[in-house]
């Protein structure tokens, strides 16, 4: 039995280095503002695939916005490509979730996020780097 | 007993790399440079400067540079953060604001912000009436990942070491001490090739430059060096806001970009030779305009125009995308110009094989050997009598070439080419030496500002026209903080 202690010792410290230094492919939440909203955008994961995106939105005084939905489209601005707009409806004060979205190849993608107002619709760009 | 020399040896070796240089945090600072950004703001052409920001939290100076003509007034300044962060304060507010006044003098004024964070900013610059938002990006300070390598392997090194050093004295079994030798010769293995490694390691694409910045590849770009090559964009459409203006009229005249496979507001132009766009307008008259729209919103720009005759000015832009080259986009429509009166009109062109004229106080000679469809020819200007031509957005001077010239003019000419003179030894005058050398090199390895006039008088630019006919060119130097723009025409032969 100790024989193996030494060997299994050392198997345990390489074991744990990988499991420290493995990166880990969890998911992505990004704040941004603009004058006047603060967005949210949360994703399980930022690899190839399609995701249900959840955005959160407040005002900059952090009240919940109230709109029944907002839109969002993805970008890849390198590829040249725009998908569908996609309406993402409220499920809870201020939270609005796209089912569903095509992020289909690996780069640096944009979530246009446009949210209603009565100035006018407030376009905010989420840069999101999706890899393969 | 060798063994324990051996192992205090390879501690005292272990601590003095340890003692060297620590890594760079970061949020510790900037590797970020000065960035100067032409942009013409309602009735002023302004240069702004973005001086290096050397730590963050720290302070960001900016230097206005204003140009004969623009009154006396105040900007007032403000920096606003821009990025998607994962934690902290969100952006899109106003951090911090500065008021630069400005003397009726031409020439340079500063003040200083400050920057609190790494990441994509935007610097507003308002004049009461227009107000331009030019994008910047405040870097972090990254160790590159043979560096990471090196620090890594040593620290590794260290923890074998004491690792052996208690093994050698506990354990009973005389190979348990080569196993934690075994790992420090890999971790020191790992050290020094990263150590070898690490003056050849490639750059990562640059945040800002090549990829869109965001907080996290600003911190550190080799995070995201998978995405080096093929980050080119789709070209880019100008649209006018309007095609037509009232003459002899200060107009504000908009304009956007649009992406040409999306249709979206392009908002990813890179500083190119000084500016985010350069636009250049032709008029009835043959008169060029060389222009700095500010930007205003993402995909969109402004600028102030006041026509002085009637008829049709044509208008093109030079951008730079993010990942791609720099683009000529020509406006499909320019714009009509119509009002009452009638202007002066205009100073004919100077034959490019010899004239000379006074323009705007300085006496302008220019001197150009036949020129043939196809192969290159070199048209100098000497500007002035000595040297004290100031570099305009980067460069000694710059050659706007329209042409051939038909029926519809500006417009429907087939080619707008923009040359630069990319420098003279200073003090080198008509018929001197050939011999081009880099305004950097002329001083050392910093480029020079507009605060430096010590170059010219004479200019040159090399061209090939690629067809025979007329071409209207302009020659467009600085001194005195006056933007010297010079009429030429070229009749190109077979």
């Amino acid at each position: 039995m100790r024989r193996l202690a030494a060997p299994a010792l050392v198997l345990a410290v390489i074991a744990a280095g990988w499991w420290l230094l493995w990166p880990s492919p969890g998911g992505v939440r990004l704040t941004i503002g603009s004058a006047t909203h603060i967005v949210t955008v949360t994703l399980d994961s930022a690899r190839v695939g399609d995701h249900d995106i959840t955005v959160s939105v407040t005002d900059r005084a952090g009240a919940p916005e109230t709109a029944r939905s907002i839109q969002l489209v993805a970008v890849l601005p390198t590829m040249g490509y725009l998908s569908p707009v996609q309406t993402a409806p409220s499920v809870n004060s201020g939270r609005f979730v796209a089912a569903g979205v095509s992020l289909m190849a690996p780069g640096g993608w944009q979530l246009l996020v446009t949210v209603p107002g009565a100035a006018g619709p407030d376009r905010i760009p989420v840069p999101v780097t999706v890899t393969g | 007993m060798n063994h324990f020399a051996l192992t205090a040896t390879g501690l005292l070796v272990s601590a003095a790399f340890l003692a060297g240089p620590a890594p760079a945090l970061a949020d510790s600072g900037s590797t970020g440079a000065d960035v100067s950004v032409a942009t013409t703001l309602g009735s002023r052409e302004l240069t702004v400067t973005l001086r290096r920001v050397t730590s963050v939290p720290g302070p960001l100076g900016v230097d206005v540079i204003t140009h004969a003509g623009s009154g006396p007034g105040t900007l007032q300044l403000a920096v606003t953060p821009v990025g998607a962060t994962t934690g902290g304060p969100p952006s899109g507010l106003v951090t911090s604001t500065a008021a630069l006044a400005l003397s009726g003098t031409p020439g340079p004024a500063g003040a200083v912000l400050t920057v609190d964070r790494t990441g994509p900013w935007e610097l507003s610059v308002d004049d009461g009436l227009n107000v331009a938002r030019i994008p910047f990006v405040v870097p972090g300070q990254a160790s590159t990942p043979a560096e990471k390598s090196v620090y890594g392997g040593f620290v590794a090194a260290g923890v074998c070491l004491l690792a052996g050093i208690v093994v050698a004295v506990a354990a009973r079994r005389t190979w348990l001490p080569a196993l934690p030798g075994a790992a420090l010769v890999a971790a020191v293995a790992v050290a020094v090739t990263g150590a070898v490694l690490s003056a050849s390691t490639p750059a990562p694409p640059m945040p800002g430059q090549e990829l869109d910045p965001t907080v996290a590849n600003a911190a550190d770009p080799y995070a995201e060096i998978w995405r080096a090559g093929g980050l080119s964009r789709p070209p880019a459409t100008l649209l006018l806001g309007t095609t037509a203006v009232p003459r002899a009229a200060a107009t504000p005249i908009g304009l956007s970009l649009c992406d040409a496979a999306t249709g979206l507001p392009v908002d990813d132009l890179v500083v190119h030779d000084g500016a985010l766009i350069h636009l250049m307008i032709v008029g009835p008259g043959g008169e060029l305009w060389h222009l700095h729209p500010a930007r205003t919103a993402p995909g969109t720009f402004t600028f102030t125009f006041t026509a002085p005759r009637n008829g049709h000015y044509a208008v093109a832009g030079e951008v730079e995308r993010r990942g791609g080259g720099v683009q000529m986009l020509r406006s499909a429509s320019g714009f009509d110009v119509t009002g009452p009166g009638t202007a002066a009109p205009a100073a004919a062109p100077l034959p490019a094989t010899g004239g000379s004229r006074t323009i705007d106080g300085t006496a302008v000679q220019v001197a150009m050997l036949p020129a043939v469809a196809g192969t290159p020819v070199t048209l100098r200007a000497q500007v002035g009598d000595r040297a004290d031509l100031q570099p305009w957005l980067g460069m000694l001077g710059h050659l706007i070439v329209v042409g051939p010239l038909g029926a519809g003019g500006a417009q429907t000419a087939p080619l707008w080419a923009h040359a630069h003179a990319m420098g003279a030894a200073a003090g080198m005058a008509m018929g001197a030496s050939d011999a081009m050398v880099p305004v950097a090199s002329a001083i050392g390895a910093t480029l020079p500002d507009e605060t430096v006039a010590a170059y010219g008088p004479t200019v040159g630019f090399t061209f090939a026209f690629p067809l025979p006919g007329r071409y209207q060119v302009w020659v467009q130097a600085e001194r005195n903080y006056t933007i010297i723009t010079v009429p030429i025409m070229v009749t190109v032969g077979t």
